[in-house]
């Protein structure tokens, strides 16, 4: 008789033990509890791959930031001016500026056209809705950009598709919600040298419900973008960006999170913002935090010190232990060419410089601000609009509101309204308004036009100007150049202005002392429905003059907030520029309260202050000292 | 013949009964570890019902993380033990042989050894035995106190044999 002998068996029963003792090891993760051991075959392709290190830290750190800055580049391209332009009564093809409003103003079901853009290129646009006096969800809006230019500052070309997705509210007023899926393809757009392109599709919602609160948020799988020789694709982000345009200057909040690819840096990884990103007006953001992680658990934390300085946290091996902190910048970060001068910074200089800078910046805000003012119906411009003119017309004399006037001419192809190609110029002579005084030629090329009731609107365009005299808050400065600006009136609870400027070169003059700017940016936020009026204002560009030895970068670190009080001794009661000169030699100007400042020296460009001064703006400002704007006005 | 029970009679045949049984118990305890202590979503044998997972309990405090181990070890080698029967120094191969094969899968989660261990099929997302191997290389990470917990789960499946007389 068979007997079973487990002997027989015991060399089988071995091998069969082991081999289960090992795969049930495999399957337990071999007993550690770790947070990284995990055993499950996941999706390993679902795993970021790039390593992250103390090498490669800062780049992909830039890269991130870099791509969703431009994610929200492209939310503000297409959904920007919304509200603004929503409720407007004409159609303005400009550019993708503008397309989720455009949809807005459809008066055709199924209507094509192609239209010129203002400073050439075209846009063949096709709208198909269903109900024109009702949006409805499923409309559809396709433009085809063939080097598109409207004077917006940038050319596109390539397709974009809307579908509306969402609508909530009533778009003619400020509280609504509305969502467009977008379809981006062959997109390239054309910054001066830079191009960027983008294909993919995404979510966009602007969300106005909590007016004056406005959260616009990209939700999609992929998108790829094309820029400085590298392409980066993000993949299930969320990038979600709320402006609360209730406070001087607008406070944001933005938050994201998503995958990212670079081909340069040559593989993926995952962020997210732990904390959220907040910023002020135009200003790089002060505080948040955001984590990327790489392969093998690798990661960087952004961590935001304030609205110049960055720390990055890396952790190379994925311990859980920072193994290199980085200082570094958002100029850094952004891949800003820094804004440095040719000029030595020398103690015996430095009062030169901080007064021809303060000039400089003030006057290039005061003169630029004038133009979008115009168009109010106070203004020259915005009484040319109200005696309904159109073609050609002028000279008029036009009289301003306090005293003096201005000859007015030009050229405007709708009556009661500007559009795009209308061309304003105004000669004024002793024109004052309030508390403003202006002398000298305007010539406005106007890009577009917007408006909604209450007189809100928004003008872009070029302006040029030839010794235009301005005179307002004590000081007198004139101007000299051509710049492109966006003049944005909004109204709501309080008046509210928000102006952006900009100049490859301009003239400034101001105390029979004249400074040239290049590069020059200027926002300015100005609460006019309250006395005295406040602005905050941010800066950049660079200056020389003939008393400056080389030129001089400045960039705001934080916004100048300051009053129009009348009194030239006052100057911003808050606020910090920052002054570079060669070899990273450097000055703070410091507001610390509307009549005195600080300057922090820094000479050698080490990073440390190696002087500090304290001075008046009564010292730096020209004010009016040659009485030429009090003869004037 | 009639056989007349003995001491060393009584105790093979207790360790008939709570050799294997102690193994089981063992092995229902480490799974225990796992099911009320660790995360199922991160664990390859409870991934599939990782949804329904409870609060941890943290029912073993600060053994729990170890645990598994020694429980692993502890029966491994005394199933070793007893498939060797009769073998000379069963006891003594058993536990060692178990010891160094789970001193080996310990070590290869080691930093040191992952480049061994990466390659195109670990990143295909294909399960394969390979792949199983090489994740569970790569993604684990080495820890000492699991291969002090196997040692004394080998040592003490070792006594354990010992005291109750595996049948030589």
């Amino acid at each position: 008789m068979n007997t079973f002998n487990l002997k027989d068996f015991s060399g089988v029963a071995i091998v069969l033990l082991l081999a289960i003792g090992v795969a049930s090891t495999i399957a337990t993760g071999g007993g550690s509890s770790g947070g990284s051991v995990s055993m499950i075959p996941p999706p390993t392709s679902d795993d970021p791959t790039l390593a992250i290190s103390a090498a490669n830290g800062e780049d992909v750190s830039s890269a991130v930031v870099l791509a969703i800055g431009i994610s929200f580049d492209l939310g503000d391209i297409t959904g920007d001016d919304l509200i603004a332009e929503a409720a407007g009564d004409t159609i303005n093809l400009s550019a993708m500026k503008g397309l989720a409003p455009l949809y807005f103003k459809l008066s055709d079901p199924l209507a094509q056209a192609i239209e010129g853009c203002a400073n050439g290129g075209t846009v063949d646009v096709t709208l198909t809705v269903q109900n024109p006096n009702v949006p409805t969800v499923g409309d559809r809006i396709v433009a085809v950009f063939d080097n598109c230019d409207d004077n917006l500052g940038y050319v596109i070309s390539g397709t974009a598709d809307l579908t509306l997705a969402d609508l909530q509210g009533d778009v003619a007023t400020d509280v609504f919600l509305v969502s467009f899926d977008i379809l981006l393809t062959d997109i390239a757009v054309t910054e001066g040298m830079e191009t960027v392109t983008a294909d993919g599709s995404f979510t966009l919602t602007i969300d106005s419900l909590d007016f004056p609160s406005v959260t616009m948020s990209l939700v999609g799988t992929e998108l790829q973008f094309g820029a400085d020789g590298d392409v980066v694709t993000m993949t299930d982000f969320d990038h979600t960006l709320t402006v609360d345009a209730g406070v001087v200057p607008d406070a944001k909040l933005a938050e994201a999170f998503g995958r990212l690819d670079s081909q340069t840096l040559g593989g993926t990884v995952d962020y997210a913002t732990s904390t959220a990103i907040q910023a002020s007006g135009d200003i790089d953001p002060h505080t948040g935090v955001i984590v990327i992680t790489g392969a093998d658990g690798s990661s960087v934390r952004i961590v935001i010190v304030d609205s110049t300085s960055v720390t990055l946290e890396i952790d190379a091996n994925g311990d859980d232990v920072i193994d290199e902190y980085i200082d570094t910048s958002w100029a850094e970060l952004n891949k800003e060419a820094p804004v440095v001068g040719t000029g030595l910074i020398t103690s015996e200089n430095v009062p030169i410089i901080a007064r021809e800078v303060f000039n400089a910046v003030t006057g290039f805000g005061s003169v630029t601000v004038a133009a979008g003012g115009q168009f109010t119906p106070t203004g020259v411009f915005g009484q040319i609009k109200q005696q309904a003119m159109s073609g050609d017309f002028g000279p008029f004399s036009v009289a301003c509101i306090t005293s003096g006037g201005a000859s007015v001419s030009g050229a405007i192809s709708a009556a009661g309204a500007f559009s795009a190609n209308d061309q304003l110029n105004a000669d004024f002579i002793g024109c004052t308004r309030d508390n403003e005084g202006l002398e000298g030629e305007m010539n406005v090329a106007v890009s577009s036009f917007t408006e909604t009731s209450g007189d809100a609107y928004l003008v872009t365009g070029t302006v040029a100007q030839d010794d235009l005299l301005r005179f307002i808050d004590g000081s007198c400065h004139a101007g000299t150049g051509t710049f492109n600006t966006s003049y944005d009136f909004v109204f709501s609870t309080t008046g509210l202005v928000d102006m952006d400027s900009s100049a490859s070169e301009f003239s400034v003059w101001s105390g029979g002392r004249s400074q040239t700017l290049n590069g020059a940016t200027v926002n300015a936020q100005i609460m006019v429905g309250q006395q005295p009026v406040t602005v905050t204002r941010t800066s950049s560009g660079t200056v020389t003059s003939e008393d400056l030895d080389g030129s001089f970068g400045y960039v705001s670190v934080s916004p100048d907030v300051f009053l129009i009080d009348g009194d030239a001794a006052t100057g911003p009661y808050s606020g910090e520029l920052l002054v570079s000169g060669r070899d990273n030699s450097s000055i703070r100007m410091v507001a610390l309260d509307e009549r005195n400042l600080r300057l922090d020296i820094d000479f050698d460009g080490n990073s440390t202050v190696d002087e500090q001064a304290m001075t008046t703006w009564a010292t730096l400002g020209y004010g009016d000292s040659f009485g030429i704007c009090s003869m004037r006005f | 013949m009639i056989r007349v029970a003995t001491d060393g009679f009584r105790h093979e045949a207790i360790g008939k009964i709570a050799l294997p049984g102690s193994t089981i118990l063992a092995l229902l305890l480490g799974i225990a570890v796992y099911v009320l202590d660790r995360d199922w979503a991160t664990t390859l044998f409870l991934a599939p019902v990782a949804s329904y997972q409870p609060d941890s309990a943290g029912l073993f405090g600060s053994l729990g993380p170890i645990l598994p181990s020694f429980f692993h070890a502890y029966a491994f080698s005394l199933l070793l033990i007893l498939a060797l029967g009769r073998a000379r120094y069963a006891r003594q191969i058993g536990a060692v042989a178990w010891f160094v094969v789970a001193a080996g899968l310990e070590a290869v989660q080691a930093d040191y050894f992952h480049p061994l261990f990466i390659s195109p099929d670990a990143q295909s997302g294909a399960w394969t035995v390979v792949s199983s191997i090489q994740i569970y290389a790569v993604n684990g990470q080495f820890d000492p106190a699991d291969v002090a917990a196997s040692l004394f789960g080998c040592i003490a499946a070792f006594v354990i044999a010992s005291v109750l007389e595996v049948p030589k």
